[in-house]
């Protein structure tokens, strides 16, 4: 599994020629591109907005009386960290959730997303969810937190790319952008090099030789195959686009689990301007509970998992036990919403926007990568692929293997090709029934080998939606290996992260939805149990409960633990000048679990000046993520 | 090109400053101290007087700088690395011969004070190295030579705003230690709003007792404003309750002065191993979420020479190095320089000790000197100024009694404030009193001098000990054939490596180079090693001409060897970043073949 994990790595870490300029055409066609087009925007991105497109689309929403745009900061590039606040009064400060692109540039759906969030809140005459949402609390919107980074990825020859402009020396040899990806068959991707290696690291996938899965030493595999980038070697160092001075990723640069002197993670955390300008607004409002940020680096499909070990460390690096049962219940009803299947698994990187939102910042947070490719059922039943010389095995093989066994290795009938290739030798747990067959070099695999499956799902599901997303493996001379076999081919770049632009609108609604899922579990500020009594002349004995009465905690259990929350302010307004025999005036409270969580609150004061009889006295709480209550006194004698 | 712009720009406006200066200022001081029998280890008629038994505030650390700048233009360059919170500029004055060699080349020492701004001396400290090395120059050698070959950077005061609270607000001995950015500490939603309060207007936050029969506190028996715990098993009466700094609530929300100004640490505020404030008490938002930090740090990254550094704090007395938390280790190799180093400074400050934070003090995480080490690779002291031990020159750490008893015998009661009857809101009748603003954590004014003069001279150390590279030895050898052989012996002179492990290890400065650049000859071949015989050398394949060192260790050498073709004259060239420079002229004379 690590491996497959690799080489989607290799695939999503994505690599061009540094310097390349900013500017990209205004984009006409909306059809589903299978190239490359003229304008130079990749066929990945057809049909997504382009930064100047979603600023047109901005500021038509800004034009709504619930909407209030703003500029965070300006990038290196000169492009502003647009906020978008909605409420049905923009002006009041009010309990909030915000909401984030795409954290990781090259997730663009992410930041198409929070777009489409934000004009689905506004033109919501139809939904009295949306509009209780909207008329009693904020949604903060920055729908591209990094927007040179992702302006990058609008850029040809396509690339995934998640640095900004910042010039960095990705392989730390004191030399910046020496070796970057290149673009050597000139078809507008960078897509990947196989070098044919006696000793290689990968072999193909008997399945469908298009895809190369990395040796099993275990299985006493040969690899015939080295995997690099699509580059050259410009600096002769036998390394391959190692350096494309790619800058500073933002979802990299936060202060939780920071990947220090790592590629992208920037100088020191928090070093940019965008993140710099992203943090700051969060801590500057501490209205906010709840975040939402689009990134592949999931947490709704992926949910967070601690124990009551991890719990006890001094620094947290697991989601508390007591924070995982509210948020596995959105996420649940999330993906009930949200319905895909087999999301594929993901782990959070270092640096990540959305652990140090949570760990550090102490909101309820959420990552959504929102879409994968889907599963193509029945799993993998790819044709033999055309364009190669390919081992003629059926799959129909693999499934005739009797009974409880795994499909064998040996069940594979040799063709022409593989005699060329070293013979592996049968493994000690195959069956006795195949000892006598000499394995093919291209034995299917085991049925539980779950090598290339992504891969492989991935071809059957492009072909099916008549996408091509592949470039078949092409050989080339290449410059800086003469007299080798050199191939270029593999997944375009951005195709396994974003989907076609026609997919998009129905991922709206579930993340709408979860909006929905928090004002309907937003914790809530109750007083109970009020009991005042006159013990004397103008000495009083006040008290009562704060209760919580929503479906989620007042904050989070890391809040508590990390500090960064409001506590609930309850204050006694209204006694005059008086004397406190117990209790302040003002009294903060901590954390009160969901449905009933409690504290009680007391006040014992004499009056020293006035008449108490005319006083009349009221009961405050209030926290900046909850709305305040206010009750009045009636006092007994 | 464009930090060079700006360079030449600062230093036409730096000199066009300067010599308005020079004008305002006599050239022979106002008040010439001049010494008919010198006093040795100081500057005999120094051009900027400076009395250095008391403190100076904004006013008078920006003039002497400024006096001094004027005054030696060819040694003294001072500039702002930026404004403050509120706005003052946060000088560095950079001193070296600027006569000789190129500045920005030369192996650079840091050095900075009162990151906590209540540790006032440690600015003394930064300005009097200043003031020494300018003053001295034209009467000793060694600082002739340190200048010639090296560059101090000084930054005497990293938190100007809250030194100036400090000298001109209620503090005590203890405040402030933060900036004065407002935070609401206590998250109410109201900023700075319950701040300590100076219930007699004395100027000196001091303690609250209250008379209570039954108290557990009682005066001292021979300095009765000393407070200390009734023996009540031994049948002792207490006559006081403690009731903590002198304060109000101001927000009425119970707590006494839970939110003054600022309350985060500046020096938690640095990246290296950085955590959160529920983690290390003190972090701000994010590593250089402060701005005087951040200044500071832009400056110390357009300076890669500098080599060495040393912050100011008090107290203690220690020589600390890091790691600041028990997670984190120094290479083995760096702790060897600083042993060495540490070991010599114990000598010269007597009774300060020489330690590692994490496991000898506390554990810090995103401390300033991490971030020199682990971060930049460069090797970084902090002093905790002033011991105790020097009360009395006895066992070290005397407590509050000692304290009092110097007060009173050397110090005439000047470091107390009398306990005074004040009328308390909530309490009513209590009492203030206790240690003076200026007096637990500073020296008084008759031990600064000594305290500046043998801080420096460690720091003079540590800074002479910075690496220094030269071309030992060139010689040439024919092979025949038309090839002849070229070995170069490169040496550093000092106890620092040209790359502390940590660098090399996170490839943080790039490699020494020893280029042969003589026209007419061709390099064919290129190694180095570590003795003359080249065992276990490394060949270096690509552009041979340019052998790239990984390091220059300590008082060591390496032994560069080319095998080339031709003829011609030329030079060899070493040059590094944090060593320095050095060539050496070479002649291929082609052997007949």
């Amino acid at each position: 599994m690590n491996n497959v994990v690799g080489w989607l790595v290799c695939l999503a870490m994505g690599w061009t020629e540094p310097n390349v300029g900013l500017e990209v055409a205004g984009f006409s066609a909306r059809t589903e591109g299978v190239k490359a087009t003229d304008d130079g925007i990749p066929a990945a991105l057809q049909g997504y907005a382009t930064f100047a497109e979603m600023e047109t689309r901005l500021k038509v929403l800004a034009e709504s009386p619930w909407a209030e745009l703003s500029s965070l900061g300006e990038t290196q590039g000169q492009r502003p960290v647009w906020l978008l606040k909605i409420a049905s009064d923009p002006q009041a400060t009010r309990p909030a959730i915000l909401v984030v692109g795409n954290v990781q540039a090259s997730h663009v759906v992410g930041r198409e997303l929070a777009l489409r969030m934000a004009e689905r809140l506004l033109n919501a005459g139809d939904s009295p969810a949306i509009e209780q949402l909207l008329s009693n609390y904020t949604v903060y919107v920055i729908p591209c937190p990094n927007p040179d980074a992702t302006e990058k990825n609008f850029q040809g020859p396509a690339r995934e790319r998640n640095g900004n402009l910042t010039r960095t020396d990705d392989d730390r040899d004191f030399e910046s952008g020496e070796d970057p990806p290149t673009d050597l068959n000139g078809d507008g991707f960078i897509t990947m090099l196989r070098i044919a290696e006696e000793f290689g690291t990968h072999r193909t996938h008997p399945s469908d030789p298009r895809v190369l899965i990395p040796i099993d030493g275990k299985k006493n595999e040969v690899g015939g195959y080295r995997l690099e980038v699509e580059s050259r070697d410009t600096d002769q160092d036998k390394l391959f686009g190692e350096d494309a001075a790619d800058g500073v990723d933002f979802n990299r640069n936060f202060t939780f689990n920071y990947p220090y002197f790592a590629k992208g993670g920037g100088p020191h955390q928090v070093s940019e301007i965008e993140s710099r300008a992203v943090a700051d607004f969060m801590f500057d409002h501490p209205n906010i509970a709840f975040v939402l940020c689009f990134s592949p680096e999931d947490n709704l499909y992926n949910t967070w998992k601690g124990s009551s070990q991890t719990d006890g460390g001094r620094i947290k690096t697991k989601i508390l036990t007591e924070d995982q049962g509210p948020m596995d219940r959105l996420a649940e009803s999330f993906q009930l919403a949200h319905g895909g299947k087999n999301a594929p698994e993901s782990s959070t990187g270092a640096g990540s926007f959305s652990e140090w939102s949570y760990f550090h910042f102490g909101r309820w947070t959420f990552a959504s990568r929102a879409w994968w490719v889907p599963t193509v059922e029945p799993v993998p039943a790819t044709e033999p692929a055309k364009t190669e010389a390919v081992p003629t095995e059926t799959p129909a093989a693999t499934e005739s293997t009797a009974g409880e066994t795994p499909a064998a290795e040996g069940s594979v009938v040799k063709s022409e090709e593989a005699k060329a290739v070293e013979i592996v030798e049968p493994t000690p747990t195959q069956e006795p029934a195949n000892e006598a067959a000499k394995p093919s070099t291209e034995p299917a695999l085991a049925n539980d080998d779950k090598r290339g499956m992504t891969e492989l799902n991935a071809l059957a599901w492009f072909q099916s939606q008549n996408m091509e997303a592949f470039v078949p493996w092409q050989a080339i001379e290449h410059p800086d290996l003469p007299g080798r076999q050199v191939e270029v081919g593999g997944f375009k770049p951005l195709y396994l992260l974003n989907p076609p632009v026609a997919q998009i609108e129905p991922l709206v609604e579930p993340h709408v939805g979860l909006l929905n899922a928090m004002v309907e579990n937003w914790p809530k500020l109750a007083v109970r149990e009020l009991e005042a009594k006159r013990l004397g002349p103008g000495l009083y004995d006040i008290r009562c409960q704060i209760v919580n009465t929503g479906g989620l905690p007042t904050m989070p259990e890391m809040a508590s633990v990390n500090g960064q929350w409001s506590p609930i302010q309850v204050q006694l307004v209204g006694p005059g000048k008086v004397k406190w025999i117990q209790g302040s005036q003002r009294q903060a409270v901590g954390r009160l679990a969901e449905r009933g969580g409690k504290t009680e609150v007391r006040w014992v004061f004499q009056v020293i000046e006035g008449v108490d009889a005319e006083m009349t006295l009221k009961i405050q709480a209030a926290a900046p993520t909850l709305h305040p209550v206010e009750v009045e006194v009636p006092i007994s004698e | 090109m464009k930090s060079l712009l700006s360079t030449l720009i600062f230093v036409v406006l730096m000199l066009v400053l300067s010599s308005a200066c020079a004008t305002g200022m006599a050239q022979e001081p106002e008040v010439p101290v001049h010494q008919v029998y010198k006093a040795v280890g100081g500057p005999t008629q120094p051009k900027v007087p400076v009395y250095w038994n008391r403190y100076h505030d904004h006013a008078e650390i920006t003039k002497m700088l400024q006096d001094l700048a004027a005054a030696y233009p060819q040694l003294f360059k001072v500039e702002s690395v930026g404004k403050s919170t509120d706005g003052r500029e946060m000088w560095v004055a950079t001193i070296t011969n600027f006569e000789v060699g190129e500045e920005s080349r030369k192996p650079g020492f840091w050095i900075d004070g009162g990151i906590h701004a209540n540790e006032i001396q440690a600015t003394e400290v930064a300005l009097y190295t200043a003031w020494f090395l300018a003053e001295m120059h034209s009467e000793n050698t060694f600082v002739q030579q340190l200048l010639r070959d090296r560059v101090f950077y000084i930054l005497p005061d990293m938190s100007p705003d809250s030194r100036e609270a400090h000298f001109y607000e209620s503090n005590s001995t203890n405040t402030p230690r933060t900036g004065q950015r407002p935070v609401d500490d206590d998250r109410d939603g109201l900023v700075d709003e319950d701040p300590a309060n100076d219930l007699n207007g004395d100027g000196h936050i001091t303690q609250m007792r209250i008379r209570d029969p039954n108290g557990r506190f009682k005066s001292h028996p021979k300095y009765p404003n000393l407070m200390v715990q009734a023996n009540m098993e031994a049948g002792e009466q207490g006559e006081f309750t403690l009731l903590g700094m002198e304060g109000l609530d101001a927000d009425a929300d119970g707590r006494s002065s839970e939110d003054g100004d600022g309350s985060y640490d500046p020096n938690r505020d640095w990246p290296w191993k950085w955590e959160p404030q529920y983690v290390q008490r003190g972090a701000f938002r994010y590593p250089f979420s402060l701005i005087e930090n951040r200044n500071m740090a832009e400056f110390v990254k357009r300076h890669p020479n500098i080599a060495g550094a040393q912050t100011y704090h008090n107290t203690g007395g220690m020589l600390l190095r890091g790691p600041g938390s028990k997670q984190d280790a120094y290479e083995a190799g760096d702790l060897q320089v600083y042993d060495q180093i540490g070991k010599v400074g114990e000598r010269l400050l007597p009774k300060y000790r020489y330690m590692n934070v994490a496991n000898d003090l506390y554990e810090v995480w995103g401390g300033e000197i991490d971030w020199f080490h682990q971060m930049l690779g460069v090797f970084t002291f902090t002093n905790e100024l002033f011991i105790q031990y020097n009360y009395f020159h006895d066992a070290a750490g005397g407590g509050s009694e000692q304290s009092y008893e110097f007060d009173k015998f050397l110090l005439f009661g000047d470091g107390l404030a009398e306990w005074v009857e004040v009328d308390h809101p909530v309490y009513g009748k209590v009492e203030v009193g206790g240690l003076k603003k200026n007096w637990g954590r500073q020296p008084p004014g008759f031990m600064l001098q000594e305290e500046c003069h043998r801080n420096m001279a460690f720091t003079l150390f540590h800074a002479d000990q910075m690496p220094l590279v030269r071309i030992k030895e060139v010689t040439t050898k024919p092979l025949g054939n038309g090839l002849t052989e070229i070995t170069a012996i490169v040496e550093n002179t000092k106890l620092t490596p040209t790359h502390s492990s940590m660098d090399r290890k996170q490839k943080i400065t790039r490699p020494n180079l020893v280029s042969l650049k003589a026209e007419g000859v061709q390099v064919v071949f290129g190694q180095y090693g570590s003795d003359f015989l080249f065992r276990n050398a490394t060949i270096q394949d690509r552009n041979p001409d340019m052998i790239k060192l990984p390091v220059i260790d300590g008082k060591s050498l390496v032994y560069v060897r080319w095998i080339v073709s031709g003829a011609g004259q030329g030079e060899i060239v070493l040059d590094t970043i944090k060593g320095g420079q050095s060539n050496s002229a070479i002649s291929v004379v082609n052997p007949t073949p």
